[in-house]
């Protein structure tokens, strides 16, 4: 394929385009570069390159990223020789996978990684919503996260356009639209967004659709009015709790069956309301905010079992008698020490890490504030290393205060109460 | 392999309507009965592909649309038949899965696209008129040493990797191979020769003086010595050119080296429904020409070749 020479429309800087990425429907995705800095460039075709198409990238570019999990528009470009545009964006990162890669378990994240990647899903949407806009296609092909870490990237943002608006050509996926997009009643809208977020974080924490149950096992062709009825006029979810005849069929739907009772119960309850009365209600959808605190508890409960499993810690939940049992090993779980911030209980395993959305801070990346350390002397004994740039104050449970510098650890000790600045944590062990 | 196992490697075309599919399989060679799960693999992908062509409608031209409905449920749909069939074949529920392991290639060709997926090893090149070869699918990454994505794996349908491209414009060539073809080849750029050498051939000779047979036995008896799958669709240089030669091209549709065991089948599932079949072409042969929308025409091969004993 012929390579496209690049300008930049703002400016007349010349981007430089190296390699074919990929190309679809719409159009190609370049490799390039930009003033030295590697950026990816998308060209539309002869035929999608309409006004309305370049007149939405127009106003993207102008509006700017909401968050920076969004491969957002940076700037308009043209091909010099066939006057088609298009626009840079950032790079994708190698280490970002396909929510496919992990369904074909070509990936293998750590659920504390998957839950991660959801709530940073919910509040990249939430942010993405409040700015007034809509997504129209959340699905497999758009959604990328690093199993290691959960972060994000979401990509296809060509799509995205303001609440309301029809002008767009894009429908979405059929199995992750909303049941009246399907019907042909509405067009996509932040509404819609969000069963299709729904279907999305069912599909990283249960491995299948909540709609894919016992009535599209019976669906033996490529039958599309069939399709169209599960997924449209009658859908109904695989644990709905007023009609079974939907369940997950054994040797067909075995992951959700297998996670069923994974997950804490309040998690389980937003599923349901999404895809039970939230399926037919839209106002009662779940909210993206509604899953980013859901989400955001799950991690905090996350119980890590000597075997490596990860189970989660209910404290309004009564244990069996004999303790809670691990689901992999089935020994019984020793409840590590817990940090309690707000009404928040954070379990303190080996591999807990705090971020700054735990201690009221506004900021959303990467960077954990706080990790989990052993001592080095004593190794029965653990601490909170303080991975910020500020000091922290810590409170003993004899009512000594002490700084806590930057890199310096805070004791985990019943009874220690530890400020972070905005928020303060008093530790359970 | 140069086992002495039955050829555990399948292919197929056929042509309805104005499609042509072909299939390409390998059952893997730890696996019991992986000639049948082959076997059955490439009647599934057929008939599947047959009947996604016919359900698309109006949206074939809307190659987002393809490439979407292409993932769901077409895939999920090929999976999930071929598990079903096994376990019918096998009359047993329980019977294990990875007795009859097997990849799968497929190639759907329409006057609005082209659709190529690919579960496991094995090749897909197409060759435009350039002559350069194009790997139409990145590598799978679970594909490695001797280990292959599979069939009979739990969640295999997101394995089977999908991609449409709009329909070739031009003189093209599709090739889509079983891993033994590559694997006989010192390097992948040397095995990729292979498609601008078979686009040269059709070109200087005509499509049925190609001897397939010939050329994947001697491969593969000088390489990895295991069983080869192979299906060419050809894409004529133009319309002009097409339609004058139509009358040659059908009449050559006898080739002199005809392999002793033709793979050209119309899939198994339609035999006994002529009607919905519509005006399927199946030969007897290993060729079969197609006249598309009066414009279009492809010339489809597939042969394999069983590994020579040593």
């Amino acid at each position: 394929m012929r390579k496209p020479e690049l300008l930049k429309i703002t400016d007349g800087t010349r981007i430089t385009a190296n390699s074919l990425l990929g190309q679809g429907g719409q159009g190609e995705v370049w490799k390039a570069t930009d003033g030295g800095e590697a950026v990816a460039v998308k060209i539309y075709h002869r035929n999608t390159s309409t006004v309305e198409q370049k007149a939405v990238l127009e106003r993207l570019v102008e509006k700017g990223s909401p968050a920076p999990h969004f491969l957002w528009p940076m700037a308009m470009v043209k091909d010099i020789q066939s006057e088609r545009y298009g626009y840079i964006m950032a790079l994708r990162e190698p280490n970002f996978r396909g929510v496919e890669d992990f369904m074909a378990r070509r990936i293998h994240p750590s659920m504390r990684a998957l839950l991660t990647a959801g709530r940073k899903l919910a509040d990249g949407f939430l942010r993405l919503h409040s700015h007034g806009l809509c997504y129209r296609d959340i699905s497999f092909t758009n959604v990328f996260f690093d199993p290691k870490t959960g972060d994000i990237r979401i990509c296809d943002n060509d799509n995205v356009d303001i609440t309301g608006a029809e002008t767009g050509s894009v429908m979405g996926t059929q199995r992750f639209m909303a049941p009246e997009v399907v019907r042909r009643e509405q067009a996509p809208s932040a509404d819609t967004d969000l069963y299709s977020l729904a279907v999305l974080l069912f599909f990283l924490l249960y491995g299948g659709h909540p709609l894919d149950g016992q009535l599209e096992a019976n669906i033996r062709c490529l039958d599309v009015p069939a399709y169209e009825r599960l997924y449209g006029s009658n859908p109904l979810y695989i644990w709905d709790t007023k009609d079974d005849s939907n369940r997950p069929v054994p040797g067909i739907h075995d992951n959700p069956i297998a996670f069923r009772d994974m997950y804490p119960g309040f998690l389980a309850d937003l599923f349901r309301r999404s895809f039970t009365d939230g399926l037919r209600y839209p106002p009662r959808r779940v909210r993206e905010s509604e899953w980013r605190k859901a989400l955001a508890s799950a991690i905090n409960s996350i119980w890590r079992c000597g075997c490596g499993a990860e189970n989660f810690y209910e404290p309004a939940v009564a244990a069996p008698a004999g303790g809670k049992r691990c689901w992999s090993c089935k020994k019984p779980l020793v409840l590590p020490p817990r940090i309690k911030i707000d009404d928040e209980i954070i379990l303190l395993n080996r591999t807990t890490r705090l971020f700054g959305y735990h201690v009221g801070q506004a900021r959303d990346d990467d960077t954990p504030i706080a990790e989990v350390v052993q001592n080095s002397q004593v190794r029965n004994l653990f601490g909170l290393r303080n991975l910020t740039t500020e000091a922290w104050t810590l409170t003993k449970s004899d009512g000594s205060v002490v700084d806590v510098s930057p890199g310096r650890a805070a004791s985990i000790l019943n009874d220690n109460r530890i400020n972070f600045g905005l928020k303060t944590g008093e530790v359970w062990a | 392999m140069r086992s002495g196992k039955p050829c555990q490697d399948e292919v197929r075309v056929c042509a309805v309507a104005d499609s042509v599919v072909a299939a390409v399989a390998d059952g893997h060679g730890t696996s019991k009965h992986a000639d049948v799960g082959a076997r059955l693999a490439v009647q599934v992908a057929l008939t599947s592909l047959v009947r996604f062509a016919e359900d698309l409608g109006e949206c074939a031209s809307d190659l987002t649309q393809v490439r979407k409905c292409a993932e769901h449920p077409l895939r999920m749909h090929i999976v999930r038949e071929w598990k079903a069939q096994v376990r019918a074949k096998a009359g047993d529920d329980e019977s294990p899965l990875s007795d009859y392991g097997s990849t799968l290639i497929v190639a759907l060709a329409t006057p609005d696209f082209l659709l190529v997926g690919q579960l496991g090893d094995g090749d897909v090149l197409l060759v435009a008129k350039d002559g350069k070869p194009e790997v139409l699918l990145p590598a799978d990454p679970a594909v490695f040493a001797d280990e292959t994505s599979s069939l009979c794996l739990p969640e295999a349908e997101y394995s089977l990797r999908m991609r449409a491209l709009r329909a070739p414009v031009g003189e093209t060539l599709l090739v889509l191979s079983t891993d033994g073809y590559s694997k006989s080849y010192p390097t992948d750029a040397a095995f990729r020769q292979i498609g601008p050498d078979y686009l040269n051939l059709i070109r200087k000779n005509g499509v049925s003086a190609l001897n397939l047979r010939g050329f994947l036995e001697q491969t593969t008896a000088q390489g990895a010595g295991d069983d080869i799958g192979l299906a060419l669709i050809y894409w004529p240089p133009s319309t002009s050119q097409t339609v004058a030669g139509s009358s040659t091209i059908s009449s050559e549709n006898s080739p002199q080296n005809e392999p002793n065991r033709t793979s050209m089948e119309r899939p198994a599932e339609m035999e006994s429904d002529e009607s919905s079949s519509g005006n399927l072409e199946a030969t007897s042969n290993n060729w079969i020409v197609r006249w598309i929308r009066d414009a279009l025409c492809r010339v489809v091969g597939t042969v394999k070749a069983k590994a020579i004993l040593k």
